[in-house]
């Protein structure tokens, strides 16, 4: 008790500046990143923050936040989904080509239904033959574009269902409803993942999946769940990219992949790490794309873009590792 | 019999080359499949050629085998390959090499310095690398083509006594790699590290210095990967390294090599390698549509990884 108390007199008294130190120490980087660079657009492209033109940028974010949200809760139990540009490229083709003839709900749920299978192939492959996430999404990915490759020497893909195009456009006086939509579901996603068990057992399973599995946590359903949930936003996202664009492409969201990784390791979640939660990786989806925008508005080309993405990418991660060892 | 069945159903005792039945018998399979099926497989021009396929491949396989020995992995090298093929058919030779080979010396340490001191980890800190390596490259050679000097096409295409340098291409990467990974302490150590970089670190050995030279090595067979393709085809493009990525990690995981650390060997990355060169060359002469050939090579991926239960669970 004593010790207890010298402790407690030993401690120095808290200083504004430890305050808001180790406040800002738990906020995940994004925000204060994103803050910056929404202030460096009030200062020199304000333009950018009008309504019409930011929901707009809000818009073109939305299939990125959706596959965000999917591989954010696969890397916090240790594992990653490289196979939604396979998802997204298949989904779009089912909805587009004609292959299937269809009415327009039909080929939705055709088109999430194959990111459940998707995300269920992924899912037996690493919880029960526990092979490497990287390797079984990666060969996924390369099975389902592969058949879409094949499928469209035959029947290109084509216009998007106008039911999806109209709501990809439907907007509440200068607001599209495609944003509110995402930013939506991410905080219901975001408020499950917080106060249900299932939030817990994947915070387990991050933290030691050897642990998890020989305490009995349920570590295949859980794998189950958030590859298939993974596989779902994908499919949702080539649903929000087809009504946006209006037309399908066997080369749609190829790259989502690999930006919504950066994504998810800016919003501050990392492999078996997920002090940003759900949010962080949805708020650092828009602001690469913001960040795109305003690279554009200053007419750097697309290389510099990516160039400067890299480095926004390496500095995030040196200091998320560098917060996550400290804690 | 006895090692394949004890294989399949996972009693199989535990060896660091993981040089099991499947990785041997994988192309071995596929080339008498393809001996039966195809006229032309084992013609003398086919085979020679088959070397020229591989060897690109072979290179950035076997220096990915380092980083994913210790546990990481290097997705950035297909990008430095394009960055590095682009200085290449830029500048002239002698300035082309420097400055290939100095920007896949820096790549390799910032690699390795991110993973081994900064602890990101390796997917993340190789993904940025490439992110501004994808940026890089399309600067450094704005438009396909370049020239490319007599010696270094000779270096790639001549013969020596007879023996098509590509061969010697192929056979010393493998030597040298199978030397350092089998034959030297520094294999050990990389082994070790991969099995439990703790316990490395904790009886005295500096893992640090390991790690990054495995992915300087991983880098520098980026560099000699595209002087091999700049030589083979005459000029570059800006994204000439990119399908390279995926096909060499392909190749490592068909070769038992576990992404997780500690397992494999140049044997299974040559079989791993051999595997991928004999289906697309295959798949070439049965006149196989090309996006079909993608998705074989996905499903021979997934029947590889499937057969080989890990003990670890993760990415």
């Amino acid at each position: 008790m004593s010790s207890v108390q010298s402790d407690i007199a030993d401690k120095p008294a808290t200083s504004g500046f430890a305050t808001v130190k180790s406040l800002f120490g738990k906020i995940p980087l994004v925000y204060p990143l994103f803050a910056l660079l929404l202030l460096a657009a009030y200062i020199e492209r304000p333009m950018m923050l009008a309504p019409l033109f930011f929901f707009t940028i809000m818009r073109q974010a939305v299939p990125l936040i959706l596959v965000t949200i999917g591989q954010s809760l696969c890397m916090r139990i240790r594992s990653l989904d490289l196979s939604s540009g396979g998802v997204i490229v298949g989904a779009a083709y089912i909805l587009t080509s004609g292959w299937i003839q269809a009415p327009t709900p039909v080929l939705i749920a055709l088109a999430l239904a194959l990111g459940l299978a998707v995300g269920a192939v992924n899912a037996w492959f690493i919880a029960i033959r526990r092979s490497s996430a990287v390797l079984v999404t990666l060969a996924t990915a390369m099975i389902v574009g592969g058949t879409v490759l094949v499928l469209s020497g035959i029947l290109q893909p084509d216009r998007s269902p106008q039911a999806l195009v109209d709501l990809a456009r439907f907007r509440i006086g200068k607001v599209p409803m495609l944003p509110i939509l995402a930013f939506a579901l991410a905080g219901l996603i975001a408020l499950a993942v917080r106060s249900s068990v299932l939030g817990r057992y994947i915070d387990a399973i991050g933290a030691n999946p050897r642990a998890a599995w020989v305490s009995g946590l349920p570590y295949v359903r859980v794998v189950f769940l958030v590859h298939m949930t993974s596989g779902l936003l994908s499919a949702l996202a080539a649903m929000a990219l087809v009504g946006t664009l209006g037309k399908g492409s066997v080369i749609l969201g190829q790259d989502l992949p690999l930006f919504s990784l950066a994504a998810v390791v800016l919003g501050g979640v990392s492999f078996g790490y997920g002090k940003g939660g759900v949010l962080g990786p949805v708020f650092a989806s828009a602001m690469l794309i913001f960040l795109f925008n305003f690279l554009t508005a200053y007419n750097f080309a697309q290389p510099v873009r990516l160039i400067l993405v890299g480095i926004v990418i390496l500095i995030s991660a040196i200091a998320i590792s560098h917060r996550a060892r400290n804690e | 019999m006895k090692a394949v069945i004890a294989h399949l159903s996972g009693n199989a005792p535990s060896r660091r080359d993981r040089l099991n039945p499947f990785v041997i018998l994988l192309p071995l399979s596929i080339a008498i499949l393809l001996a039966v099926t195809t006229a032309d497989f084992l013609k003398t021009e086919n085979l020679l050629n088959l070397f020229n396929q591989a060897a690109p491949l072979l290179i950035l396989s076997l220096g990915l085998l380092f980083p994913v020995l210790t546990g990481g992995i290097d997705i950035s090298n297909g990008a430095l390959l394009s960055v590095c093929a682009g200085f290449l058919v830029t500048y002239d030779t002698g300035t082309g090499l420097a400055f290939a080979g100095g920007a896949a010396l820096l790549t390799g340490i910032l690699n390795g310095v991110g993973v081994a001191l900064l602890k990101v980890h390796p997917i993340v800190m190789t993904l940025g690398v490439m992110i501004i390596f994808l940026g890089l490259a399309p600067i450094v050679l704005p438009a396909s083509g370049g020239d490319v000097s007599e010696s270094l096409i000779y270096l790639v295409r001549g013969d020596l006594f007879g023996i098509p340098i590509s061969l010697l291409w192929c056979v010393i990467a493998s030597l040298i790699v199978w030397v350092v990974v089998s034959r030297s302490a520094f294999g050990t150590r990389v082994y070790a590290i991969g099995a439990n970089e703790e316990a490395v670190w904790l009886s005295g050995v500096n893992s640090h210095i390991a790690i990054i030279m495995c992915y300087v090595i991983s880098s520098v067979s980026a560099f000699f990967a595209a002087v091999y393709i700049v030589g083979r085809v005459g000029s570059s493009t800006a994204t000439i390294g990119e399908p390279l990525i995926l096909s060499s990690i392909t190749a490592v995981a068909i070769g038992g090599v576990l992404l997780s650390g500690g397992v494999g060997s140049v044997g299974g990355v040559i079989c791993g390698v051999t595997a991928l060169t004999f289906i697309n060359n295959g798949m070439n002469h049965l006149s196989v549509d090309p996006f079909l050939q993608q998705v074989i090579t996905g499903c021979i991926l997934l029947v590889a990884i499937g057969f080989q239960r890990r003990e670890e669970i993760g990415v």
